[in-house]
C-alpha cells in the first residue's frame, strides 16, 4: 500500500485574469520507505505540490484533488487538529535554507527538544537525552557543547543537520527534503545526500527528495519524477531514466549538467519555464523543445503514468516516428 | 611578454583575528579567465573583493597592467575603478528593485562618462542587445524577471563601462542548472566579442572546467594548489583539489565520496591548514607547513604531492 497517495491535484492562484493554474492535474504515489525523487526547474510546482499535500500551501491558493491520503487517512477530510498532529510528527520536512528556517533566538538544542515536547512531551531530563543521541545521529559531533549554539554559531552545513535532526525527532514515517543541498558547497552537499541516505535506510522511512539537480537526485533516489510548469513529465526508476529518458525535457535537463558538455559550450535549455499566466494551451514545453513537431502546438499530451510526449524518445534519444 | 592585465603579489587581508586571505599571488592576463574555487571561508569573495577595489589588502599588492592600484589620486584612481567590474551571486539582491532595468543599465554611464541622454539611451539598447534581452524589456522592474534574465541585467550592468576586467562572485550559484548553463555560455561568449578577462569565484569544479583558462584552489585563505585548469581538474596534485573534484554527486554512482568534516579554522601556523581533514596526512603534515612548489606544471603546497601520482 502507498503511503503518501495524491491524485489529481491542481492548485490555483488568484489573480485579475481569473484563477491562476500553478499545478495541473499531478498524480504523485510513494511507498512505505521508498525514495522518490522530484525534479524540475523553478516554476515547476515542485515545492508548492507538496506544501500543499501537507497542507501548507498558501492562503490564497485554491487545492483542489481527487485523493490526497496519507498512511491510510484522508487529508482532505481530516480536522484541522488531527493534520496539524500528523505534519511534523509522521510527515516532516527539511528546507533549503536551513539557518533561515531555524529560530535565531533559540539554541538548537532548544529547537530539537521542541519539536519532541510538541508532539511527545516527556520530561526535560529526557527531552534532553534524546536531543544529543539525535545530534550524534545526524554528525554533530561534541553534541553537549553544540546543544547550547545559537544558529548563527555554525556553519550553514551543521544548521541542515540540526534541521534534519529536528524532522527525524519523532521518527517520522515519510521525511521531505526541498533542495536540502542547495545553499552549501558541493562537499558538504556530499555528506548532506549520504546522511539523509543513511537516515532514510536506518530508520526505514520513506524520502521525497526535491531538487533541480537531476544528478544529484539520482545519486540516491529509486525513482524519480520529472515536473515542469506544474505537470508531470516523465516517472520512472532512477537508472533507466537517466540511462534512457524518454521526454525532451528529462533529456535536456541531463544533457544541462556541466559534465555532459563538450568544450566550453554548455547545453543550455533556451528559454524559461513559463509563469501560470503565459502557459501553452497544447504541449507545455514544445517552446523550448528541440523535437517540437507541428502537432506538439496544436495538442496537449496526456500522461500514461510514465511519461507525457506526443512522440517520446527511443533508446537512441529520437523521437520515435509517429503512427500514422 | 606583454604585462599581465592584473597581478596580484601576496595580498592578504585580516577581519580581526581572522587571516581571510593570507598572502596570496597570480595574474590575470588579458581575455584569459582565472577560477578561484573553494569552500566557504576559504576567503574567495574576500578575494574576489580585493580584486575589484572594493577594499584594500592589509599586505601584499595589486597591478594593474603593471601600474599600482592603491594610493592614486582621484581621477586616476577613478578611471581605474571603471576597468574592473564585477557581478554578485545573489540576482535578486544586488538590483535595486525601485529602478526599471533602463535607469539600471545607464546609471553608471550618467556617473562616470560624459555621455548624454540620447547616448546613453542608445548604448543601453546595445548592451540589452548583447546580453540577450529584448528592447521591451527597457521599462520593465527587476521583479518581473526569472532569475536567469536578472542575472543577464547584472551582467549588462557590469559591462557599460566597457571594463577590461570582471570579477563573478558565484555568478551562477542560485541559478537551476538548465538556466545556469545559458549564463555561463553568455559570459563565454562576451569573453570572446569583448576581450573580457574574467575572475571567476565557484565553489563548483563541474562549472569552472567549462570556463576556467587558470586556477586557484583556496584553502583557509591560503593557496594550495594553482596553475592551468585543465591540469588541475585532470590530474589534481593535492588531496583536497582531489576531494573537491569527487564531491560532486555523479550520475551511476550511489553516493560520492566524502570530504569529511568542514574547514577548521585556527590551526598553528607551523602545520598544514588541510591536515585536520586529510586522508593522507602524516607526522610532518602537523610540524611544517607545506609552501607553495612548483611539480608537474603548477603550483602545489602539499609534503606528499609526489606520492598521489
Amino acid at each position: 500500500m502507498s503511503l503518501l497517495e495524491i491524485r489529481n491535484l491542481s492548485i490555483a492562484f488568484p489573480s485579475p485574469r481569473g484563477w491562476m493554474p500553478a499545478v495541473e492535474g499531478l498524480d504523485l504515489t510513494l511507498a512505505e520507505g521508498e525514495v522518490l525523487g522530484l525534479v524540475g526547474e523553478s516554476g515547476s510546482g515542485k515545492s508548492l505540490s507538496v506544501l500543499a499535500a501537507m497542507g501548507l500551501a498558501p492562503r490564497t491558493a485554491r487545492v483542489s484533488a481527487d485523493a490526497l491520503r496519507f498512511a491510510g487517512q484522508d487529508l482532505l477530510t481530516l480536522p484541522q487538529a488531527a493534520r496539524r498532529r500528523l505534519s511534523g510528527k509522521e510527515m516532516a520536512m527539511v528546507f533549503q535554507e536551513p539557518t533561515a528556517s531555524l529560530n535565531p533566538c533559540f539554541t538548537v538544542g532548544f529547537q530539537i527538544a521542541e519539536a519532541i515536547q510538541a508532539h511527545e512531551g516527556g520530561s526535560s531530563g529526557e527531552r534532553r537525552r534524546r536531543v544529543l543521541d539525535l545530534m550524534r545521529q545526524v554528525g554533530l559531533d561534541e553534541p553537549e557543547r553544540r546543544f547550547d549554539c545559537y544558529p548563527h554559531q555554525l556553519s550553514g552545513g551543521m544548521n541542515q543537520r540540526v534541521m534534519i535532526a529536528m524532522a527525524i525527532a519523532c521518527r517520522p514515517k515519510l521525511l521531505i527534503a526541498d533542495e536540502p543541498t542547495s545553499s552549501l558547497d558541493t562537499t558538504i552537499q556530499a555528506q548532506i545526500l549520504a546522511l539523509l541516505a543513511e537516515l532514510q535506510r536506518r530508520h526505514g522511512m520513506a524520502l521525497l527528495l526535491i531538487s533541480h539537480d537531476i544528478e544529484l537526485v539520482a545519486s540516491i533516489a529509486g525513482r524519480i519524477q520529472v515536473l515542469y510548469a506544474g505537470q508531470s513529465m516523465e516517472e520512472g526508476p532512477a537508472a533507466a531514466l537517466v540511462a534512457a529518458p524518454r521526454h525532451p525535457y528529462t533529456q535536456a535537463l541531463l544533457a544541462a549538467l556541466p559534465e555532459r558538455a563538450a568544450g566550453s559550450r554548455l547545453n543550455a535549455i533556451p528559454g524559461a519555464v513559463p509563469s501560470p499566466g503565459e502557459r501553452p494551451t497544447a504541449c507545455l514545453f514544445q517552446p523550448r523543445c528541440r523535437f517540437a513537431v507541428a502537432a506538439c502546438r496544436s495538442v496537449r499530451p496526456g500522461y500514461d503514468g510514465a511519461v507525457r510526449c506526443l512522440t517520446p524518445l527511443d533508446a537512441s534519444g529520437r523521437p520515435r516516428a509517429r503512427m500514422p | 611578454m606583454t604585462a599581465p592585465l592584473l597581478a596580484a603579489e601576496e595580498v592578504a587581508r585580516d577581519y580581526g583575528a581572522v587571516k581571510a586571505v593570507d598572502g596570496v599571488s597570480f595574474t590575470i592576463a588579458g581575455g584569459r579567465t582565472l577560477a578561484v574555487v573553494g569552500e566557504s571561508g576559504s576567503g574567495k569573495s574576500t578575494l574576489g573583493r580585493l580584486v575589484a577595489l572594493l577594499e584594500p589588502p592589509d599586505r601584499g599588492r595589486l597591478l594593474f597592467e603593471d601600474g599600482p592600484t592603491q594610493g592614486l589620486a582621484r581621477p586616476a584612481a577613478r578611471a581605474l575603478r571603471r576597468q574592473i567590474q564585477m557581478v554578485f551571486q545573489n540576482p535578486y539582491g544586488s538590483l535595486n528593485p525601485r529602478k526599471k532595468v533602463a535607469q539600471i543599465l545607464a546609471e553608471p554611464l550618467a556617473i562616470n562618462t560624459s555621455a548624454n541622454r540620447a547616448e546613453r539611451r542608445e548604448r543601453v539598447r546595445a548592451m540589452m542587445g548583447l546580453v540577450g534581452l529584448a528592447p521591451e524589456h527597457e521599462q520593465r522592474y527587476p521583479h518581473m524577471f526569472s532569475g536567469g534574465q536578472r542575472q543577464r541585467i547584472a551582467i549588462a550592468r557590469a559591462l557599460m563601462l566597457q571594463p577590461r576586467l570582471v570579477v563573478a562572485d558565484e555568478p551562477v550559484s542560485a541559478l537551476d542548472l538548465s538556466i545556469q548553463a545559458q549564463v555561463l555560455n553568455l559570459m563565454m561568449d562576451l569573453k570572446e566579442r569583448l576581450g573580457l578577462a574574467y575572475l571567476f569565484i565557484s565553489h563548483d569544479l563541474a562549472v569552472v572546467r567549462h570556463v576556467a583558462d587558470d586556477l586557484v584552489v583556496l584553502y583557509l585563505g591560503r593557496a594550495v594548489e594553482q596553475g592551468a585548469a585543465a591540469a588541475l581538474l585532470d590530474r589534481p596534485a593535492h588531496p583536497y583539489t582531489r576531494a573537491l573534484i569527487a564531491s560532486r554527486p555523479r550520475l551511476g554512482k550511489s553516493l560520492p565520496p566524502l570530504l569529511a568534516g568542514e574547514p577548521v579554522a585556527g590551526i598553528a601556523a607551523d602545520s598544514c591548514a588541510f591536515h585536520p581533514r586529510c586522508s593522507l596526512a602524516v607526522a610532518r603534515c602537523r610540524g611544517e607547513r607545506p609552501v607553495l612548489r612548483p611539480l608537474d606544471a603548477r603550483l602545489v603546497a602539499c609534503h606528499r604531492a609526489e606520492e598521489l601520482g
